[in-house]
């Protein structure tokens, strides 16, 4: 059973005021693919490398198995790492490369040759087993980085960062074939990146980081459809979601141009701040247009995205409250029938569409 | 963990220190000797025990003639330098942005010719200058030194030519420049600390130059400072005047140490930027 | 598995190449060309139109300095070539004066290194080939040891690398005088050591003393120059080799020492055609004329100065083939890469068995 926990675990660096890793409280399962996803400088490359043995822990303990690997060196945790920029030994041949660990672990020679060759199949990566690395595209060096985690057999595999030098259209491709991978295989791994569609696709669970703390760790629809807080609300989903601060008024807010009742755990819960505001979230997705006369948000529309099978449009939110006016908006329209630059449109949140954060914690609060 | 940290920085302060103390030592003796009085020469203290300027009194002596080789190595290693940064200027520029056969056939040419013995192309040279009436001129010391210099040059400035972007230049001539006026508009301006490093690379290597100066003079007058200091002569013929050796040891190599101070840090880039490809 | 369908060497591939080197025009202007790395521009067939005339512009400004090196060099070599042919003049038996021209001897400079002159000849040659290899090793490995550590140092790096300047910036002529100084039979040497060598006597404590001194002013600028190489080195290599298992010996040798191996051999090849050449140091430290320490340079000119140009020609050619052997052997089997291109290095054998049996190919 290859679990990873991460026990309060710290970082700081001298020099800095705020951690770059704060008590991060993660239990990872067996065979679980894990991603930490963040805006740079979240400390989720620093969390890994911690857990690679790379950086040194200031504050609690991190688990392998029942192992506590908190203070042992890279090599005796068992784990292999894939590099963003991949970190493949130049003079080695690919097959040298791949070979490398098990080299200096002192296996036998044919065992090295053979499970080469069998990560080589399973990456395709054959006919460019005598090649070195300058040799060889983008793509083709990040799957012999790959390679060279896989031949360790470990148990633990740690990826940082390892798509962000392909270009676009082979991102989705290599992010198809490393979960696929990664299932077949069955090995715990945790995967940084800050590429939310990255984490939303390829984890069975994903933890979001900012500023060093976790804001929350679940699987990509919980994410999605209950974020903890403003922040994963606006980090997960794209486009993402409109956030916007509305003044209370009564039993409900005003929000461009109308009325929207607030349910009563909200009221209850923002009673007795000081702000007399309640930020307002909601997905481009879950607003519908309706017939100009009806109540509504009113928005001015000032630029449409026709992406083929879906369309957005862009525009600011109507109304002549001080807060909710000239907010920006983004709303999914009809692809067939998408509004015109410069049209007004009145849109309605779907039920059930609305969230609702504390503007001053940012915490989502509860509805019923 | 924390046990070998330390353990480990103190090794490395060490081996700091020891490699500080290697290149400095020998350098700090010869200051110290130089401030010795002559009885106290054989001392080896650490410190002079009596500090005496009366070296360096007699180096400067006039019938010593030492400034005078020292202005002949100001002179000789200044020309040599000036000369052979403007040739290797034009050819660096060459090779590192033109392209053409035999490119790399020359440089390796180039590079080669540094190669040869500098007393395989002394001898003749001797031979030459000798029917030319040219000993004991500066041009006979130096015209051989462009030997090791200019391939020097050339190497140095080549490789600094390649790290500038090939964007400058384009982005010049689409603005309507020839070539030369890119060249003397844009590139020697940005060169400029490149070539300044070289010039100061290749005037160490002809100050230093020691056998084409011990050939192609025999009168002390047009010595220059090496020759000068290897052939200083004590009060009398069985005593070495090595206290006044190691004073004018000392001027030599003070303004050079000064030099690699101020600029240590371009001299590195400059020295190391061929070999680190 | 999906195959990949980007050529290798293509554009989106070169992007991410390791250490950013700038090759010149040759290399940016090969890609979408095949993987094996790119020919140098000396094969491209067409010239782009916009470029012609730089064949003629690059002549004109190369010519200079072919033409100084030609003067400078070329034509003395050829000329010592000549001057080896010709003897010292002897005695004219019928006027009783000394000849004023050089008999023409042919080969005789040469062939007598065999014979009884030949003694200091071969003396001279093992003078320099021992000075050479030993100072060439010492200064080698005490210079990678010196970039190793100045490679880790944080503190202090303005001052190591100012100190490690300072005896490559001394004049050779200087540093062979003081340690004739320090060699001194009451010198700080024998001092520190307690004994009372008579270094700058002859016998082989003077090629220790050479030894010692030209160490100590070179080891410092190949120390230099290997760390250049070591810096180059991405620091992200090392930490895959931590998680590979590797230790910090395993570390130097599989991944430092051949990532600085060429950055080394172009240090060392310098290096040891300098130690071939050796003149200064042994002249002023040790003295001319001595057998322990006379180098094939100091005997050529020690030839020279006593008007004998035949054998000082001939002796000068053989120290010149020699240089020029020992460098063709570095740039061809140990693959010293001074030019600055990749098509240097020997081939390896191959490792990994091409897949090309029926019974080991993929469905």
């Amino acid at each position: 059973m290859t679990t990873v926990s991460f026990e309060k675990v710290t970082r700081r660096y001298p020099g800095n005021d705020r951690p770059a890793v704060d008590a991060l409280h993660l239990d990872i399962a067996d065979g679980e693919f894990l991603v930490l996803v963040g805006p740079s400088g979240c400390g989720k490359s620093t969390s890994l490398r911690m857990l690679a043995g790379l950086e040194d822990v200031d504050d609690g303990v991190i688990r392998i198995g029942d192992r506590d690997v908190t203070h042992l060196p890279p090599k005796d945790r068992d784990i292999a790492m894939v590099f963003q920029n991949y970190a493949l030994y130049p003079h080695m041949s690919v097959g040298d490369n791949m070979g490398f660990a098990l080299k200096v672990a002192g296996a036998p020679k044919d065992e090295i040759r053979r499970r080469v060759q069998e990560a080589a199949k399973i990456l395709d990566l054959e006919p460019y087993l005598e090649r070195k690395p300058k040799a060889l595209s983008g793509g083709q060096r990040q799957r012999v980085a790959m390679g060279r985690a896989i031949v360790r057999e470990p148990q633990v595999f740690l990826m940082d960062e390892p798509l962000s030098n392909l270009d676009a259209k082979l991102r989705t491709q290599t992010r198809t074939q490393i979960a696929a991978l990664q299932r077949r295989l069955g090995t715990t791994t945790v995967y940084v990146t800050h590429d939310q569609v990255e984490a939303m696709t390829m984890g069975d669970r994903v933890a979001v980081l900012k500023d060093g703390l976790l804001q929350q760790c679940a699987a990509p629809r919980a994410l999605y459809d209950e974020p903890a807080n403003v922040f994963v609300a606006g980090f997960i989903g794209s486009p993402t979601m409109n956030l916007t601060e509305a003044r209370i008024e009564g039993d409900g807010v005003r929000l461009g141009g109308t009325h929207l009742p607030l349910p009563r755990s909200v009221i209850a819960a923002v009673a007795d701040e000081a702000s007399g505001t309640v930020t307002v979230g909601f997905r481009p997705e879950a607003l519908e247009r309706v017939a100009p006369g009806e109540p509504g948000l009113g928005m001015s529309v000032t630029m449409v995205e026709e992406l083929g099978s879906e369309a957005y449009a862009y525009g600011t939110l109507q109304g002549e409250n001080a807060t909710a006016t000239g907010a920006d908006v983004v709303a999914r329209v009809n692809p067939r029938t998408p509004p015109a630059k410069g049209q007004q449109i009145t849109l309605r949140i779907r039920p059930g569409g609305a969230y609702f954060f504390s503007a001053r914690t940012g915490e989502r609060l509860s509805v019923g | 963990m924390t046990l070998s940290l330390n353990w480990r920085k103190w090794l490395l302060y060490a081996g700091v220190a020891a490699v500080v103390a290697y290149c400095l030592a020998p350098f700090y003796w010869m200051l110290v000797s130089s401030l010795r009085r002559t009885s106290d020469i054989f001392e080896n203290s650490p410190l002079p025990t009596h500090l005496s300027f009366e070296n360096y009194l007699a180096v400067l002596d006039p019938s010593q003639a030492f400034t005078r080789a020292l202005l002949n190595s100001i002179v000789v290693a200044g020309i040599t330098t000036v000369l052979a940064l403007i040739l290797a200027t034009f050819t660096a520029y060459a090779m590192a942005r033109l392209e053409f056969r035999l490119k790399r056939l020359v440089l390796t040419l180039i590079i080669a010719t540094s190669m040869f013995p500098v007393v395989s192309i002394v001898v003749p040279l001797l031979k030459m200058f000798v029917g030319f009436g040219w000993i004991n001129t500066y041009q006979a010391m130096i015209v051989p030194s462009m030997s090791f210099t200019l391939p020097l040059a050339v190497w140095n400035l080549t490789a600094f030519f390649r790290q500038m972007p090939q964007e400058l230049e384009q982005a010049a001539m689409v603005d309507g420049c020839t070539r030369g006026q890119a060249f003397r508009r844009i590139i020697i301006p940005l060169a400029a600390p490149g070539m300044f490093t070289t010039a100061i690379i290749t005037f160490i290597a002809a100050w230093n130059e020691f056998l084409i100066a011990l050939t192609m003079t025999n009168k002390p007058e047009m010595q220059t400072a090496p020759v000068a200091i290897s052939k200083f002569s004590g009060a009398s013929q069985f005593e070495t005047p090595f206290g006044s050796q190691m004073a004018a040891g000392v001027l030599v190599t003070v303004p050079l140490v000064i030099m690699v101070l101020l600029f240590q840090r371009r001299i590195v880039a400059g020295l190391t930027a061929g070999a680190a490809k | 598995m999906v195959k990949t369908h980007n050529p290798p060497g293509s554009a989106e591939g070169r992007h991410d190449d390791t250490a950013g080197r700038v090759y010149g025009v040759a290399r940016g202007s090969a890609r979408g060309s095949s993987a094996v790395p790119p020919a140098s521009a000396a094969r491209r067939r067409r010239k782009p139109r916009a470029t012609a005339g730089s064949g003629r512009l690059a002549a004109l400004l190369v010519s200079p300095t072919l033409l100084v090196l030609t003067i400078v060099v070329l034509y003395p070599t050829i000329v010592a070539l000549k001057d080896s042919l010709f003897g010292t003049p002897g005695l004219n038996p019928k006027t009783g004066f000394v000849n004023e021209t050089d008999p023409f001897v042919g080969a005789q400079n040469y062939t007598d290194i065999f014979g009884a002159a030949g003694e200091r000849f071969w003396n001279a040659f093992w003078n320099t080939s021992f000075l050479t290899v030993t100072t060439v090793g010492m200064e080698t490995v005490i210079g990678v040891a010196m970039a190793l550590i100045m490679n880790r140092a944080f503190q202090g790096r303005a001052l190591v690398r100012a100190s490690i300047l300072v005896p490559w910036a001394i004049p050779t002529a200087v540093t062979g005088l003081l340690w004739r100084w320090i060699f001194n039979s009451n010198g700080i040497a024998n001092a520190l050591i307690g004994q009372q060598v008579l270094w700058t006597t002859e016998g082989f404590h003077a090629k220790v003393a050479v030894i010692i001194a030209d160490v100590w002013k070179t080891a410092p600028f190949i120390g230099l120059l290997v760390l250049a190489g070591l810096q180059v080195i991405n620091k992200e290599v090392y930490e895959a080799a931590k998680i590979d298992g590797a230790g910090a010996v395993r570390q130097f040798w599989s991944i430092t020492l051949p990532l600085v191996k060429p950055a080394l051999m172009v240090a060392v090849l310098f290096r040891t055609l300098d130690a071939l050449r050796m003149f200064d140091l042994p002249y002023i430290l040790i003295g001319a004329q001595k057998e322990s320490v006379e180098t094939l340079s100091m005997l050529a000119q020690d030839q020279a100065a006593n008007v004998r140009f035949g054998p000082a020609a001939a002796y000068a050619v053989i120290l010149f083939l020699y240089v020029f052997l020992i460098a063709l052997a570095f740039v061809r089997l140990l693959g010293a890469n001074v030019v600055g291109d990749d098509d240097a290095a020997p081939k390896r054998r191959r490792r990994w068995l091409p897949v090309r049996r029926p019974a080991e190919v993929a469905a």
